[in-house]
Parts: structure tokens; C-alpha cells; sequence
């Protein structure tokens, strides 16, 4: 199956956020401070990818000077968001 | 504070509609052992929390959460869509049509609307996080019995799968952070006093 925009947020995405838990409860872990940055990097450029394809993930990232974006679809609940 | 993001944590993309599968997926929305119940416990619990990680993650948990009611209503809202008046009348959907036409309102697979009685803060840590990894196992029952129901809907099952397996990782940092709770207190007495009331034994 070939990675899509929303695929490789999601997959980046759970990744940070489970290691995020761990280090909640193991802060001072140094493989895991270690994946941590590694993870947040690769979801911060499937966050890149993402918005170029469906636009931005937080309303601060609408740049428009004519229209601000973050009102237009689609919204998570709707679907069809590979 | 907090800031969404518009995506979900898990991409939902269901194309069947099913109005008696999301019935029961709505008890996961504002149900007894729902997501909404389960952000709101946290979210309370983590003012009277003295242990900096457990706050932490009473925090990161709740928020996880708040993205967890959005897939579940996600789901509902998908299997609900283009229903036909025959669809509404054949597969159950009828009682909850009649309250709220095919909006998202939280309440049980009952029909029981949502309730903070199903939560509990306690205000003593080894308390509220036993309860916590109670509601993770409920959450997780829950998610089980859903499963058994959705086993002809393949892109409702995985994300099911999906927020089940989160259910079992919660429950296992809620025992993490018990062991911490466990670790400030005295070993031979546990319930001596409570530290986020009894502030002189801190």
C-alpha cells in the first residue's frame, strides 16, 4: 500500500504522541528523548506535505491575504482525507 | 489552553451506511465508559495531582481523548450518512431520529444521556488512578464488544482496533503513574495520609 498525506501524518503522528505518554512517566529515558526527536522530525515534514495537500492543519497557518483557509474542508469527520 | 488540529489521530473513511452499528458506536461518544467521560475524569482529576508526571499525564491523556470523541462521532457521522426513511424505520434508528434527526448527541447505546455520575474525582491519587485504569479496562471491554458487532465492516473494525489498543496503553502508564504515586508514600502504610490534601506530609 503506498503512503498518502494523511497515512504518513497519522503514522508519524501516533508515533510521537505514544512516546510523548512514555516519557510522561520515564522523563529522564534517553532512547526515548532520542526517538522522540527522530519521530518529531519526520512528523513535522508529513505535516509539510499534508497542508500542501489539504491545507492548513491549524487555523495560525492560514497565510491568505484573501481568504482565510482554515474555514474550507475538508473537515477530519467528513472523510476521503488520504 | 488548547489548539485543534483539523485532522484525526486515525483517518476514518467509511463508505457503508449503518445506522444500527453506529448506535452502539454512540456509547463510546457519550456513553458510561465513553470518551467524553474519560477526557472529563482526567481533565478534573489533574488539579489535585502533586506528582509532576502523573500531571502530565492525566494531561496528555485527556487530550488524546478529546481526539478519540472526535473519531467516534467521526464514525457515526459516516454511517449515518444518505440514510433513506426505510433505513431509518428497518434498522433501529427510529427512537434517535426522532430526538436528533441524524445529529450527534452524547448519550449511551441506550439511549441514556451522557452523566458525570459515570466519573469519578476523588481528590486522593491512589484513588483517582484506580479508577482510571478501571475506566481503561471498561473502555477496552467496551471496544471489544463493539468489535464482535462490527466484524462485517472492515473500515469500522480497524479504526476500532485502533482506539482499543490506545484503551490498553492508557491503562498501562495509569499504572506507571501509581507506581509513582506509590513511590513519594510511606511503604509500610500506603493510605497513612492522603498528598493532595494532608500538605504537611508532602
Amino acid at each position: 500500500m503506498t503512503n498518502t498525506p494523511a497515512k504518513n501524518l497519522a503514522e508519524a503522528g501516533i508515533m510521537v504522541y505514544d512516546i510523548q505518554l512514555y516519557l510522561d512517566t520515564h522523563p529522564d529515558n534517553t532512547e526515548a528523548l532520542q526517538a522522540f526527536a527522530e519521530y518529531k522530525t519526520m512528523y513535522d515534514a508529513a505535516k509539510r506535505d499534508y497542508e500542501s495537500a489539504y491545507g492548513p492543519l491549524t487555523a495560525s497557518k492560514s497565510n491568505s491575504r484573501e481568504y482565510f483557509e482554515w474555514v474550507n474542508g475538508p473537515w477530519p469527520w467528513e472523510g476521503g482525507i488520504v | 489552553m488548547w489548539i485543534y488540529k483539523k485532522a484525526l489521530q486515525y483517518p476514518v473513511n467509511i463508505k457503508e451506511t449503518n445506522p444500527k452499528l453506529a448506535m452502539s458506536i454512540l456509547s463510546q461518544y457519550g456513553g458510561p465508559d465513553g470518551e467524553t467521560g474519560a477526557s472529563l475524569r482526567y481533565l478534573s482529576q489533574r488539579y489535585t495531582m502533586p506528582y509532576k508526571e502523573v500531571s502530565a499525564t492525566l494531561t496528555d491523556i485527556a487530550t488524546e481523548e478529546l481526539g478519540h470523541m472526535e473519531m467516534v462521532a467521526s464514525i457515526i457521522v459516516q454511517l449515518t450518512r444518505n440514510l433513506t426513511m426505510q433505513q431509518i424505520e428497518e434498522m433501529g434508528f427510529a427512537p434517535y431520529y426522532t430526538d436528533h434527526t441524524i445529529g450527534i448527541y452524547p448519550q449511551s447505546a441506550g439511549g441514556f444521556p451522557f452523566t458525570a455520575a459515570s466519573l469519578a474525582s476523588k481528590g486522593d491519587p491512589i484513588t483517582d488512578l484506580t479508577e482510571d485504569m478501571a475506566a481503561e479496562q471498561k473502555a477496552r471491554t467496551t471496544y471489544d464488544n463493539i468489535l464482535r458487532l462490527s466484524k462485517d465492516s472492515p473500515d469500522v473494525y480497524n479504526v476500532i482496533k485502533f482506539l482499543r489498543a490506545r484503551e490498553i496503553v492508557h491503562f498501562q502508564r495509569f499504572g506507571e503513574c501509581l507506581g509513582i504515586v506509590k513511590d513519594h508514600l510511606n511503604s509500610n502504610n500506603f493510605y497513612e495520609f492522603n498528598p493532595a490534601f494532608d500538605n504537611n506530609c508532602n
